[in-house]
């Protein structure tokens, strides 16, 4: 009878094979929580290590093809970390693999679940595979910014470059409220390398969040703010004649025109575009003959065409057309060149020119 | 049995006397003698032959003394045991052995009990694994995270010199466990290697040598990670230095302190890495977008003159 006890105990399961992931909540400083995911294991391939992390937090796995899953069969690693994101987890375990993770949310249903999705690595030929690259540029670059390594010497070295690239990225992409946030934080680190260029970033992203803007009131206050920081390259003597000041003073004009343009007082339209022209009169003694130079003098005639003054234009495009870098004008400011000097023909009696320009432009 | 009777010792001593006075004559015969005549003392003289007879004639008589007070010895220690034996304690033993039976009925009992006991549940925190030092000649008990019973099988059958079965325990072990960790799987191919070459199974001890070999260096380690992403990044293999970055970051808490910065320098490559090929890829496109631009003016122009 011992010896059937015996036999049946050596029988019984000796506990469950442990699960490769382990979750558990991790409370957050600021309150809430989140799942953390922890695993010891070596040598297991990428494709198993994502089904376990998927059945650890509960997702759904898709796999994009038959010859991907077999490339992350192939692909073996070693798992030791603890309390770390399990979605970081799993795009590190894709990019092990040489292929990329996408997250579709659950959908509103009770009982629905995150699908995580194993891909190939996006094609930059494509533009959504570039905007694919440039979103993982972003993640990793946060991951690098990340609190926990604020004091790592590499990131105090390249912190400021890295959050310039992130910024960039992110108005590639068009998310300009999230690039501005970037921009400031390089501002507000004092004095750097970056801080011109990122104030002129910063300027940029404000004009272009103002032409996107359908409300008058809000489209303003981005027109006002574009202003303010193109002045505050200004506050630095040494970037006034330089490459920065140029930049600076077509960003200060396109600001102060945008904002007189949509004024609804007409008097207010007048004298605001009438500040604009005497600013860019006023910036562009600083300048030298270039490109930026003539942009400059093309804010200033749109200004005075604002302001009504046609004779006021037409000099100001003659003048213009006395510059050595007049035939590297962009297709963009040639038509506003023609335009202005057009509609300043016209205002003095140079009814020739006029339809000559008028012509120009029809083609 | 060592004890001497003081006319042994008495005959003892005065043969010693006699010896030293042998080779004190002797000494004192020696001395004369020059360089030119010691190879003739090689040979043996005739008076030196007769005392060393003597002496071994005393020594064999003492020899045979010893030897017949040991047999009497042993004839009085034999006469001991052979002598009347404690009688049989009928009363009690039958209590006693219900006691026995008793004691080893709640003894089955309590192994019953702790065998039903639930195992315990793994903890969140993972127990990190030892990386083990080969070694250089495998051992039965190499030192493994624990002591299981397969282990413990195998050593009791090796020391029975049963290799064969030691084999068979392992294997099965190592088949049973597919998620064995790598260090612990290591100890046991270095022992299926041993015990198999003790078996004279040369084949199967080679086989499960070069799987041991092949696990231990199949193990990346941070710092040959780091090494190779330093070479990837030489290469410009953007591809290769990604998966390794990867790779290094999954293994974070095996890291040294003194790689930890490369965690960090980890984040910003694999974010250069991604931000080259989208850069790359946009000028690509739009240099594909003025050419065909181009090729369309061209075409334009063309057309027009043609007319």
């Amino acid at each position: 009878m011992i010896a059937a006890l015996l036999s049946l105990l050596t029988a019984m399961p000796q506990g469950a094979e442990p699960d490769v992931f382990q979750t558990r909540q991790l409370q957050l400083p600021g309150g809430g929580a989140r799942t953390g995911v922890a695993a010891d294991k070596r040598q297991i391939h990428c494709l198993a290590a994502l089904r376990e992390l998927a059945k650890a937090v509960n997702w759904n796995l898709v796999i994009e093809s038959t010859p991907l899953e077999n490339d992350l069969r192939f692909a073996s690693i070693d798992l030791n970390f603890a309390d770390q994101d399990p979605r970081m987890v799993a795009q590190l375990i894709a990019v092990a693999g040489g292929a990329d993770s996408i997250f579709d949310e659950p959908a509103g249903f009770e009982g629905a679940r995150v699908t995580l999705h194993v891909v190939r690595v996006p094609s930059g030929e494509t533009k959504s595979g570039r905007q694919r690259l440039r979103t993982l540029a972003g993640q990793w670059y946060r991951s690098f910014l990340h609190d926990e390594l604020q004091y790592e010497p590499i990131v105090q070295r390249e912190g400021v470059a890295v959050r310039m690239h992130l910024g960039q990225l992110l108005v590639d992409s068009g998310d300009l409220e999230s690039a501005i946030a970037f921009f400031s934080d390089v501002y507000d680190s004092g004095p750097n390398d970056s801080m011109t260029s990122a104030i002129l970033k910063i300027a940029a992203c404000h004009l272009d969040l103002a032409a996107g803007c359908v409300d008058i009131g809000e489209k303003n206050a981005h027109y006002g703010s574009a202003e303010e920081w193109a002045r505050r390259v200004f506050e630095r003597p040494s970037s006034r004649g330089a490459p920065a000041g140029a930049q600076a003073t077509i960003l200060l004009g396109r600001a102060m025109l945008g904002k007189a343009r949509h004024q609804e007082d007409p008097l207010k339209v007048l004298e605001m575009a009438r500040a604009c022209q005497d600013e860019m009169q006023d910036r562009v003694i600083y300048l030298l003959d270039s490109v930026e130079l003539m942009k400059a003098w093309l804010i200033a005639g749109e200004a005075q065409a604002v302001m009504g003054r046609p004779d006021r234009v037409y000099q100001t495009m003659m003048t213009l057309r006395e510059s050595a870098y007049f035939d590297e004008l962009g297709p963009a400011e040639s038509l506003d060149y023609r335009y202005l000097l057009g509609f300043g023909a016209l205002g003095v009696g140079k009814v020739e020119l006029a339809h000559a320009v008028r012509w120009w432009l029809s083609e | 049995m060592t004890d001497q009777d003081p006319e042994d010792i008495k005959v003892s001593a005065d043969s010693n006397h006699e010896a030293e006075s042998q080779v004190k004559s002797a000494e004192q015969a020696d001395q004369p003698e020059t360089e030119d005549n010691q190879l003739g003392d090689l040979m043996a003289k005739p008076g030196a032959a007769k005392s060393a007879v003597d002496l071994d004639r005393q020594a064999l008589q003492a020899a045979e003394d010893a030897l017949a007070r040991g047999e009497r010895v042993l004839e009085e220690a034999s006469d001991a045991i052979d002598g009347p034996s404690p009688a049989p304690q009928a009363a009690g033993s039958g209590r006693r052995e219900l006691v026995l039976r008793v004691l080893l009925a709640l003894n089955v009992v309590a192994m019953l009990v702790v065998a039903m006991l639930p195992s315990p549940q793994p903890t969140t925190q993972p127990t990190p694994t030892e990386i083990q030092e080969p070694a250089p000649v495998p051992r039965p008990a190499p030192a493994t995270p624990t002591m299981s019973e397969p282990w413990n099988q195998a050593l009791r059958a090796s020391e029975r010199r049963d290799f064969k079965s030691a084999v068979s325990i392992l294997e099965a072990y190592i088949e049973d466990k597919p998620r064995m960790a790598p260090s612990e799987r290591l100890s046991v191919l270095s022992a299926l290697s041993f015990y198999a070459s003790r078996d004279k199974d040369f084949a199967k001890s080679r086989l499960y040598s070069q799987k041991a070999m092949a696990l231990e260096q199949s193990h990346s380690l941070p710092e040959d990670l780091v090494k190779e992403a330093a070479a990837a990044i030489e290469s410009g293999d953007q591809e290769a230095l990604r998966r390794l970055w990867a790779r290094f970051l999954l293994q974070q808490r095996q890291i040294p302190s003194w790689l930890y910065q490369h965690v960090a320098q980890a984040y910003l490559e694999l974010g250069d890495s991604y931000r080259k090929d989208a850069n790359e890829a946009e000028q690509s496109a739009r240099d594909q977008e003025l050419k065909e631009a181009a090729a369309r003016l061209r075409a334009e122009a063309e057309r027009r003159g043609g007319k």
